[in-house]
């Protein structure tokens, strides 16, 4: 089992460099000197000739691309250009408000799609699966930021229910607030994952209940229901944590666009404005800290199901879908 | 190093420029010289725009308290009162920071600066703060940090306060409370942007770090009426009552500065009732908000020039004759109908000058729309069939349909235009900061204010933000002339004969001035007591009603 | 069968001639599955039905009595009427002749950026499972890394060092979107190489290219169409969300994204605005998700659950 961690981590190693490459390159194309990323707030000039020294901007491209890994490792990203803040800093404000849509998002398509996916297995080609089915093809394709629009119109407008943009209301600092305003970016950023799973799920309910087990379940008497919740579940539960894996860059991208949708205050806006503002240390520090989440995500999803399934020594999932 | 300087040098001039507005006078004649505590409960008077009219009701009571909630599009990036560029940006400065005075049209309004005298040869300039005024931190202010201020300045390349041409303003302590400034040669736009400064504190930006990065842009420690509470990041900026203020205490218990990047997502806030006010920029909302009693609509101009310009360093446009090809081709009304057309809205402009700068000629017929010649000029210099790179603001109001508008105009006579609209920050960097002349032509805005050098920026050649421009040596002369003239006729003389000479080098295209168009809930007062964009010059008008 | 060297195209023929009988067993049964399961399939009749329709809208969209790009200030923001069905945007151009037109624009890259993912991830696929060995194990890790890093927003920052058009749309949309169609092809040509035209081709010494492209591709046809389709739907996707987020085409030509995006700022007081491109977009993908669900399970009865 370490082994098999230890080598699923080794595997990570490369994709941490290219990211890093391509950061580098961002902060290498972008027009303008470079040092003026790192020069912090309270520098003196003599304090920031040292810093080009040390940051090897005097020297060629590998030394450069050296003096910048060092700089990063030792977790300075750099300064805005606009606001001249600190781009680590700027980005740890932001990740707690993005992992925790993601993460509520996550949990309500597992909620949602595990009761619906069994319910369209088990009743195959009867009416509710035939909606349910319609309707995931309705959630995989139904564009995530329209469908933002439409409930923010429905929801927040027409029957004024819900908070329509923001994470928090103003003067008031409660949990329930929060959760009020994270109601509809979740439940946006959810719908593609739950219809995948769904249809997962049904699919893989649906081949279960093919298997020999199940007869053998059923002969010795079995109730359905627990043939469904003690067996079939089970066995359709594991193949989930690779799927969230696979669809953890859908969950990231989702999330950016969704923030923007919303105006939640997390790395995507975060990101987005400073896209549009062309701010290149914190495009940079954004796009390797959305990298380093959905590699961390990846890692973690396939080590659980190696964990959950020991048959699994290593690889799988790559080849799925 | 130096490009960063000269790029904050020039938004200090910005800066300093967007405070200077100053136009139309307030409806009573108050904030007087004494700096005593009555502003607060004189503001009771003023009165509804014509728009808001009926609502408000003389028998209503003024409310102590509540918040006044104004959405942002975007984060602001330092508190830092010298360092600023944009006019909702100004709007929070306002609230932290004290200008010394404000010279209108008609009045002078004092802030920091209890008075002000000018010496007769126009060189000497005394000012006198007012007693008893403190930072947000309880420290007094006095003349020390005005002169610190401008020592940090100069040495900081900011000139635009501290200089003029380039040569030294000296700033000396007289006693605590006042301040001589001798300047270096006759200025006459100096008083209004000396008076639009906003003082910093010494005690706190004398900590030996650059100015411009200093973590101390982040605490806002200022002199204004309302003092920073917290700033959430990229969401809201929330400022307190300042119980020391020395004009008095504000209506409001707070101010918050909520960012709502999308429009729809403000009115949405602003219906549900969590935002006090917000702007608008469409005729349907127009007429949907004026004819709803709820609310209260309220325009003044914004004066600012939205034009169309051609790229000096583009090797495409050193033609003359394509530059005037071009203003023959385009229709100013058509695009002013296509982009804008709601007079409550925007006013077709074809002058260089906004409706509110002195000396301002109504009758001014600009560049005359002449289809034939321009196809024919066009034909003569091989243009028809060309391609030509515009860029635009898209983040600003009615830019990129203007763009749309003159691709769609010079599309008749076989010009390609392509568009690239941009966000500011990006925008910036192209139009002003760079000179590679890899766009050929653009459309933005520029503030004016009511002195008719505040244009001095856009137009006078060797300034950072006009390499990009065909500003010319005579046009140069010409603002110097102006800025040293002290009588006033022979002054906006001066200023009509630059404005031709402006459009005599095929320079710029002005096409529209917009209004600023607020919509506040019913029961907000005085968001009108000066009208002025930036909005809210002064934060102690603002009230709320039963 | 002759065996000198260098080998004609006759050779070539004659090997080929000799593969055809079964070659056409494998073609025929799926083509039949397909008509079987397309009869059978009501929804997927009526998603061919609606994808039919909107492309030959988006190819008539010239014989609108409108010009996409005519501005018309008198009538900015109309409501729909008999003269503007959809009404009409801000600068007064016709609502539909601009969805018409933005459907092109959709369609266009979509297929064109499919044609270039298809393309590459065949290519790169085939090779790597015809060369195998230590070469597939670094092109497979090769994918994996690519797949680890968020396309969507490499296609964003990549765009802010470019002006948008159709063609850097098309073709970075394109550059992103190749791996899957890698993978599938990849793990098919794994099982072909060791077939036995295959391996009689080598034997012959025909080149590897030459296996590569007349041999081992048009035997992966039905796993390619069916991982294209798929792709087709995504990068339409793609490139509506790019649009929405101000980074597809630049104006003044229509986009689904760009029309949604523009729809945002009206949105209070002209909800349709942004319900009729948002309903092109979906039913656009949403088609094409049905047909390509229903391409695979009668292509690909192996796959099919």
């Amino acid at each position: 089992m370490g082994k098999f961690i230890f080598h699923r981590v080794l595997q990570t190693i490369p994709v941490i460099i290219l990211v890093a490459f391509f950061s580098f390159a961002i902060i290498e194309l972008a027009p303008g000197d470079v040092l003026m990323h790192y020069i912090q707030p309270n520098m003196t000039n003599e304090e920031i000739e040292l810093l080009r020294e040390e940051l090897g901007l005097n020297d060629g491209l590998f030394e450069k691309f050296f003096g910048w890994a060092k700089s990063v490792l030792s977790g300075n990203l750099g300064y805005s250009q606009i606001n001249h803040r600190s781009v680590a800093v700027q980005i740890a404000e932001r990740i707690p408000a993005t992992v925790g849509l993601m993460g509520a998002s996550l949990l309500l398509s597992i909620v949602v799609s595990v009761p619906l996916g069994l319910l369209c297995g088990t009743h195959k080609n009867r009416p509710i699966d035939q909606i349910v089915s319609t309707l995931s093809y309705v959630g995989i394709s139904v564009p995530s930021f329209w469908l933002g629009m439409v409930l923010i119109i429905v929801f927040s407008q027409m029957l004024d229910l819900l908070p329509s943009m923001g994470m928090r209301t103003l003067g008031v600092d409660s949990v329930w607030d929060v959760i009020q305003h994270g109601i509809l970016p979740t439940i946006v950023l959810s719908t593609g994952n739950t219809a995948v799973f769904t249809r997962y799920i049904r699919a893989s309910t649906i081949a279960q209940l093919e298997e020999e087990y199940v007869d053998t379940a059923r002969a010795k008497g079995a109730s359905p229901r627990r043939i469904v919740y003690g067996h079939v579940m089970k066995n359709c539960l594991l193949p989930i944590i690779t799927l969230i894996g696979l669809n953890l860059s859908n969950l990231v991208t989702g999330s950016f666009i969704v923030e923007s949708v919303f105006s939640w205050p997390g790395m995507g806006t975060l990101g987005m404005s400073a896209i549009n503002a062309r701010d290149y240390p914190v495009i940079m520090g954004f796009t390797m800290m959305s990298c380093l989440m959905l590699i961390l995500g990846n890692l973690i999803a396939d080590i659980l199901y190696g964990v959950c399934d020991p048959r699994i020594k290593q690889g799988v999932g790559s080849d799925a879908d | 190093m130096q490009s960063m300087k000269k790029i904050l040098s020039t938004l200090l001039v910005l800066g300093l420029l967007l405070l200077s507005a100053c136009q139309t006078a307030s409806d009573q004649p108050e904030a007087g010289s004494s700096g005593s505590s009555d502003a607060s409960s004189s503001v009771s008077e003023s009165s509804a725009s014509e728009s808001g009219a009926g609502a408000q009701d003389a028998a209503e009571t003024k409310l102590d308290g509540g918040t006044f909630v104004v959405p942002l599009s975007a984060d602001i990036n330092s508190l830092n009162p010298v360092i600023n560029e944009s006019k909702s940006v100004e709007m929070v400065m306002r609230a932290l920071y004290d200008p010394l005075f404000v010279i209108a049209a008609d009045e002078t309004r004092y802030y920091l600066a209890e008075s002000y005298t000018v010496s007769e040869d126009g060189l000497t300039i005394t000012v006198k703060l007012n007693n008893n005024m403190f930072w947000h931190d309880g420290v007094p202010i006095t003349a020390d940090d005005l002169v610190f201020d401008f020592e940090l300045l100069w040495e900081e390349d900011m000139q635009s306060t501290t200089g003029i041409n380039g040569e030294r303003i000296l700033c000396e302590k007289i006693d605590d409370l006042t301040v001589q400034l001798t300047l270096p040669e006759v200025s006459a736009s100096y008083l209004s942007t000396l008076g639009n400064f906003k003082m910093f504190p010494k005690h706190r930006y004398d900590n030996g770090e650059p100015f411009r990065t200093t973590l101390e842009n982040e605490n806002g420690i200022g002199s204004g009426p309302y003092k920073l509470a917290n700033w959430n990041r990229g969401s809201s900026l929330e400022l307190v009552r300042f119980d020391e203020y020395y004009r008095g205490t504000p209506n409001f218990d707070g101010v918050v500065f909520q960012v709502m990047p999308e429009a729809s997502a403000q009115e949405v806030a602003f219906q549900r009732g969590e935002l006090s006010l917000f702007e608008v920029s469409d005729s349907l909302k127009y007429d949907k908000y004026s004819s709803d009693d709820n609310y209260n609509v309220y325009t003044f101009p914004d004066n600012r020039v939205s034009y169309f310009t051609f790229n000096a360093n583009s090797e495409k446009m050193q033609d003359i004759r394509l530059r005037q090809a071009f203003t023959y081709a385009l229709d100013r009304s058509a695009i002013y109908a296509a982009a804008a057309g709601d007079e409550n809205l925007a006013k077709e402009n074809p002058s260089i000058y906004g409706p509110q700068t002195e000396g301002f000629d109504p009758d001014f017929a600009g560049y005359q729309h002449d289809a034939e010649k321009a196809a024919q000029l066009f034909e003569e210099l091989g243009a028809t069939g060309q391609t030509y790179r515009l860029v635009c603001d898209a983040s600003h109001l009615y830019l990129e349909n203007i763009a749309v508008a003159i691709q769609s105009q010079l599309a008749e006579y076989g010009i390609t235009v392509e568009v690239s609209a941009l966000d500011s920050q990006g925008f910036n960097n192209t139009f002003f900061y760079t000179t590679e002349g890899d766009w050929d032509l653009a459309v933005n805005v520029y503030p004016v204010k009511t002195d008719p050098n505040s244009i001095a920026f856009m137009y006078k050649q060797g300034g950072f933000l006009t390499q990009n421009l065909f500003a010319s040596d005579e046009a140069l002369a010409l603002f110097n002339e102006g800025d040293q003239t002290l009588d006033p006729d022979a002054r906006l003389a001066v200023y009509a004969e630059l404005q031709d000479q402006i459009m005599e080098d095929y320079c710029v295209y002005p096409i529209l001035t917009s209004n600023a168009c607020f919509v506040t809930q019913k029961n907000i007062r005085g968001v009108d007591a000066i009208k002025v964009i930036p909005a809210f010059e002064d934060y102690l008008k603002l009230y709320m009603v039963e | 069968m002759r065996t000198e060297t260098p080998y004609t195209p006759e050779d070539f023929q004659f090997v080929r001639e000799n593969q055809a009988p079964d070659d056409r067993s494998y073609a025929r049964s799926p083509l039949q599955n397909l008509k079987q399961s397309f009869r059978a399939n009501p929804m997927a009749k009526a998603a061919l039905f609606l994808l039919l329709l909107l492309l030959l809208s988006a190819l008539l969209a010239p014989l609108s009595p409108y010009d996409p790009y005519e501005l018309d200030p008198q009538n900015k923001l109309a409501l729909p009427s008999a003269q503007h069905p959809f009404g009409t945007d801000d600068m007064g151009r016709d609502y539909l002749t601009r969805a018409l037109y933005g459907g092109r624009v959709s369609l266009v890259v979509g297929l064109f950026s499919v044609c270039i993912s298809t393309t590459v991830g065949t290519l790169y696929g085939t090779v790597s499972g015809y060369i195998g060995g230590r070469v597939d194990i670094y092109m497979m890790r090769l994918i994996d890394i690519v797949v680890s890093v968020p396309g969507f927003l490499l296609i964003v920052v990549i765009n802010t060092f470019f002006t948008p058009s159709i063609l850097t749309l098309v073709l970075v949309i394109g550059m992103f979107t190749w791996q899957g169609v890698a993978r599938i092809t990849r793990a098919e040509t794994l099982s072909l190489k060791k077939r036995d035209f295959v391996l009689a081709a080598r034997a012959l010494g025909v080149g590897h290219l030459r296996i590569i492209v007349r041999h081992i591709v048009p035997n992966l046809v039905n796993q390619i169409l069916v991982a294209a389709s798929v792709s087709v739907a995504n990068a339409i996707m793609l490139e509506s969300s790019l649009s929405f987020l101000g980074y597809g085409i630049s104006v003044p030509m229509a986009s689904w994204g760009g029309m949604l995006q523009n729809a945002q700022t009206y949105i209070l007081d002209r909800p349709l605005m942004a319900v009729f491109p948002g309903i092109f977009i979906l039913l656009t993908i949403l088609s094409l998700n049905i047909l390509s669900d229903m391409l695979r399970d009668a292509l690909n009865p192996k796959l099919n659950q």
